[in-house]
């Protein structure tokens, strides 16, 4: 009787539904607090990169974020912005999202006003292995990204000897070269959204040489003369606006 | 011949201690111990679950189709470990982001499982509650003794704490995992001779 079909069926099916309700039930009582910490997570990873106090409570963080940090569009993507007390913009940190070794990783890469170094690097979520690829949270890891310069147009690379930028992590080769492409590949996107001579630097006359080799003169002469206007740092985002509509005509 | 409590405590703790004898639940040791922290919460985790799905599957052991009695047990071992998952997260963030998926993990804890199989089923849910309580706190005890030589000498803390008062360099082979398994060896080395010297004992 015990092991008859019917009563097997039964009895999991009740099962479930009874574990499934309290687990629901749970799930819902919690929900909002565990959403007010992700929220809380994600803002102190945010200040981090942006080399803002990110210690202290809740109400701290929340101080600190509203005096110092603006929503905004750059390059493009929906970014933070670091102010100062005059509204003047120091850096910008873009959401990053890769695929890991075991899962994406999640988190926050910030960059000078200028687009010249790397404030921060901090991931929210990820799911390498643990004392492995999980070192990528370790202070020791991100600390290394703080102030490197990006003005090397072949993006950033792990130290081999005496050259390289920054040391991988042993046993992680996998993870580390995932965070690697992350930040190259967000570097790459935002500068090319920014897409102006700033700094006349390297990164800006590949740009250049590129449009040409595509065979658009134009945009050389719209650059020019845009370029004037483009007298300090604050016009980032919205020269690249102007930028895009340019293009559409 | 039924075990009564005085037994299973014993049993739990000392003879048939899960990690040092049964050698069960090793990954979790290896993953979370550098850290008393850590360690604390996961074993609060597990003997949450162990206790309480014990319990559980004991109180419906008559009712279990035998068919299905796995799918069962590991169902009802996932509700709990989710419920803690949900209340880590909920009032430990730091912690839930430390452990990581090992928490989620703790469902496939082969104590957990091994507890269900090998007691609850069979016996009534207060000797099984007591079991399961006691085999968690057996494996807790077990791992705090290894989180503890792993973050002194690792760190030269305990609990956060700085205790490096001599100011050793740190032996940073602790902090990673590998160390779980030299400590753990060597306790299961020490454990066993002694055992083994006592049986020759009482042989002569």
């Amino acid at each position: 009787m015990k092991n008859g079909y019917g009563h097997t069926i039964a009895f999991v099916f009740l099962v479930s539904v009874v574990f499934s309700a309290i687990l629901a039930g749970v799930n819902a009582f919690y929900l909002p607090s565990i959403e007010k910490n992700a929220e809380l997570a994600e803002k102190r990873s945010i200040l981090y990169t942006l080399e803002l106090d990110n210690q202290g409570d809740r109400e701290q963080i929340e101080q600190i974020f509203l005096e110092n940090v603006q929503e905004k569009k750059i390059a493009g993507i929906d970014a933070y912005v670091r102010v100062d007390t005059d509204q003047k913009e120091l850096a910008y940190a873009f959401p990053v999202k890769g695929s890991g070794l075991w899962g994406t990783i999640e988190g926050y890469l910030a960059v000078s006003s200028d687009f010249s170094q790397i404030t921060g690097i901090d991931f929210t979520s990820h799911s390498e292995t643990p004392g492995l690829g999980g070192r990528i949270d370790e202070a020791w890891f991100k600390d290394q990204f703080r102030g490197l310069s990006i003005d090397d147009k072949k993006g950033l690379s792990y130290k081999r000897g005496e050259e390289g930028d920054i040391d991988a992590i042993t046993g992680a080769t996998l993870t580390s070269s995932s965070v690697l492409e992350i930040v190259n590949g967000l570097i790459k996107t935002v500068l090319e959204g920014s897409s102006t001579p700033i700094n006349q630097n390297k990164i800006n006359l590949e740009l250049y040489e590129e449009v040409m080799e595509d065979g658009t003169i134009s945009y050389i002469e719209k650059n020019d003369e845009i370029s004037p206007a483009n007298d300090g740092y604050e016009g980032i985002g919205e020269y690249a606006d102007a930028y895009e509509e340019e293009e559409v005509e | 011949m039924k075990e009564g409590l005085k037994q299973i405590i014993k049993r739990n703790l000392f003879s048939e201690n899960q990690v040092i004898r049964q050698i069960l639940g090793i990954c979790s040791v290896l993953a979370v111990t550098n850290l008393l922290k850590n360690t604390l919460i996961m074993g609060f985790g597990l003997i949450f679950t162990v206790t309480l799905s014990s319990f559980t599957i004991s109180l419906i052991r008559n009712f279990i189709p035998s068919r299905v009695r796995m799918i069962v047990q590991t169902l009802i071992i996932a509700a709990y470990v989710i419920l803690v998952d949900i209340f880590i997260k909920a009032n430990f963030p730091e912690i839930s982001k430390a452990l990581g998926p090992y928490v989620g993990l703790i469902i496939t804890n082969c104590i957990i499982m091994g507890r269900a199989e090998a007691f609850a089923q069979k016996n009534t849910p207060i000797l099984s509650l007591f079991d399961g309580l006691f085999a968690g706190i057996g494996y807790a005890a077990i791992i705090l003794v290894v989180a503890f030589i792993r973050e002194f000498l690792g760190f030269g803390t305990i609990f956060g704490y700085n205790v490096n008062f001599l100011n050793f360099e740190t032996w940073t082979l602790m902090v990673m995992p590998p160390s779980a398994f030299f400590i753990i060896g060597a306790m299961i080395w020490m454990v066993s001779s002694r055992i083994q010297r006592k049986k020759e004992a009482t042989a002569k």
